[in-house]
């Protein structure tokens, strides 16, 4: 099976051999997909060094000549070490500069705090005029690379580290739409972005072990958000719950609890996602879901407490756990 | 144009950005009498190849100010080349004008945002290395704060510009050593600034940045298409320039006069204009 770096790379070494204005450029980081991209088309790869600023603002620069610019370095280096220079030279002059992230979420776990991109999405989706994309399989990723290179304006896409079980079939995405319903349920809705799609489906298979119908939405358009859609997806079912592998404000359970409040929904809303830290030392993935309540485990336990405290009829606090005292 | 009326041209530049920013009560005055006689020296000294009727030509020379904030000096170069209307600069800052505080790409005339400092180089050097791939003989100048030169980024833009051998790139440093608030050599020296820039690889030409004699030379330069490398051009000049109470004064950085000192500033740029503009009508 493809990791989602070498999708990403295999779709663009395909579009180059129709559109000569394409360019990758990254700040020296290696990929086997850029190396075969390098060694078919030369001229169209190169190294910035480690300088990320003059990279955003020389990726722009190109991108005024007429050319569509690819971006591949590591997602915490990429966003936030560069911020003012993509936001400002690429997406305020609405140039076709796309930013392929790799190491979304936890995926440097070990490497830590440094490598890990857990508050990009907050930060990146509050750019006026960015898309931000952020894909669950391998499949997923090349269409998305696709689409963003069609639509010739910025574009953060995330690209997880890890190979994982393919969610789609060739031709299955709907980038317009920017989410997908992967499975249907009347008990709840289980909402997700991009590895955390993968965790959402087994908390659904093991509730429905236990006779409870949970729907998965798989929202790996971020920015545009489709709420007009995704609220067309959700309003029928009372629970929703959002799981995703970042901190903060701007990610998913952010932009669902915006909807709920927008539109007035009568629906529980629950977010799942990261505490707002850094996490210092060995994080390992694995070990963080875990003590943040995110693993499958802890997810199926915290949901079938919220459904249980809804049936009581209970006040609920953020966690979703009865508020003590209260009935 | 022969050096009157280059000297004509830079009095009528500042008497136009003098009366702009009285007449909306603000902008960057001092920032950009500084470099009156570099834009005058690039913009009508037969260096710099643009067609105002065309603002998207695709031949066309880039220009990056960099410092956004000396834009009364683009803009009323702008103006006065047929970019825009001149009556357009009377609606500087004011509500629903185009002509804001610092300069964006819906000006005609005008190539990319800026105002934030440290992003100008790497953006030219973009355009450079876009036009080297493209087989295109059409340059970038960019012009740079000296203060601006305290951005790390620059020094990446300069690195990379060099390492590429960007010959279609030229930098000039408005290097009035004045900051916002100081002196760049108190608040974080960049002296030695030439040896600095061509440690980097740089082409590097020191020149009184107020003298079209100097200026011309260094441009003349680049001309030649016999170097292999990107030029930097550091114009010594005066912040200020052409108003003596604001020559060289810290305070002034984003401050205008009032009153008696406001009318007295207006009426000798006007006279020092009508001087010049009667010389070279003789």
């Amino acid at each position: 099976m493809k990791d989602f770096r070498d999708s990403a790379f295999d779709a663009i070494h395909h579009i180059l051999k129709n559109d000569s204005r394409l360019m990758v450029l990254t700040n020296d980081m290696g990929a086997m997909g850029l190396d075969s991209i390098r060694k078919d088309y030369p001229a169209h790869v190169i190294n910035m060094g480690i300088a990320e600023q003059n990279l955003m603002s020389v990726a722009a620069g190109l991108a005024l000549t007429g050319r569509v610019v690819f971006v591949y370095g590591i997602a915490s280096h990429m966003t936030l070490r560069c911020l003012e220079q993509y936001r400002l030279d690429a997406c305020a002059m609405n140039l076709p500069v796309i930013l392929l992230g790799v190491g979304s979420g936890l995926a440097y776990g070990a490497d830590g705090p440094t490598h890990h991109a857990v508050n990009d999405m907050g930060a990146m989706g509050s750019i006026p005029g960015l898309t931000l994309l952020n894909p669950a399989d391998a499949f997923s990723t090349s269409a998305i690379v696709e689409w963003a290179y069609l639509q010739n304006r910025p574009a953060y896409i995330r690209l997880d580290k890890e190979v994982h079980q393919p969610l789609y079939e060739h031709g299955s995405l709907d980038c317009q739409q920017g989410f997908s319903i992967l499975r249907k349920g009347a008990d709840l809705v289980l909402v997700s972005t991009g590895m955390m799609v993968h965790r959402a489906i087994q908390v659904a298979d093991v509730l429905e072990s236990e006779g409870i119908q949970a729907s998965v939405l798989d929202v790996f358009r971020l920015a545009p958000f489709n709420s007009e859609e995704i609220l067309d997806a959700i309003q029928h079912v009372p629970v929703m719950v959002s799981l995703e592998e970042q901190a903060g404000p701007g990610g998913l359970g952010s932009r669902l609890a915006e909807l709920v409040v927008d539109y007035a929904l009568p629906v529980r809303c629950h977010r799942m996602m990261l505490p707002e830290q850094f996490f210092l030392g060995t994080a390992t993935r694995e070990r963080i879901h875990d003590q943040c309540g995110l693993s499958l485990e802890k997810i199926c336990q915290r949901v079938r407490d919220l459904l249980e405290n809804l049936r009581g009829g209970r006040i609920l606090s953020r966690n979703g756990l009865a508020v003590s005292g209260a009935k | 144009m022969n050096r009157d009326v280059l000297e004509w041209k830079a009095a009528f530049l500042r008497e136009h950005i003098v009366k702009t920013a009285l007449s909306a009560g603000k902008g960057h005055v001092a920032p950009a009498l500084s470099w009156v006689e570099i834009a005058v020296t690039l913009f009508y000294g037969g260096f710099f190849t643009v067609r105002p009727y065309d603002p998207q030509w695709e031949r066309r020379d880039r220009f990056i100010l960099s410092k956004g904030h000396g834009c009364l000096t683009l803009y009323a170069v702008l103006a006065d080349l047929g970019f825009f209307d001149r009556a357009e600069l009377e609606t500087f800052v004011r509500a629903g004008s185009r002509l804001a505080g610092h300069p964006d790409p819906n000006i005609p005339g005008i190539e990319v945002l800026s105002g934030s400092l440290g992003h100008g180089l790497g953006i030219g050097a973009g355009l450079c290395l876009g036009a080297q791939l493209d087989h295109s003989d059409w340059k970038t100048y960019v012009l740079l704060g000296d203060g601006e030169c305290q951005e790390g980024s620059i020094w990446e833009a300069a690195a990379f510009a060099s390492h590429h051998r960007l010959a279609n790139l030229v930098a000039i440093v408005d290097r009035n050593h004045l900051g916002a608030t100081d002196y760049t050599e108190q608040v974080m020296r960049l002296e030695p600034f030439q040896e600095r820039w061509e440690a980097f690889g740089w082409e590097v030409r020191t020149v009184d940045g107020h003298s079209f004699t100097q200026l011309s030379e260094a441009f003349m330069c680049n001309q030649l298409d016999q170097h292999d490398r990107p030029l930097v051009i550091l114009a010594n000049t005066i912040k200020g320039k052409g108003l003596g109470f604001m020559e060289g004064e810290a305070q002034w950085h984003h401050r205008l006069p009032i009153g008696t000192q406001a009318d007295a500033a207006l009426k000798a740029l006007h006279h020092r204009e009508q001087e010049l503009s009667h010389l070279i009508q003789e």
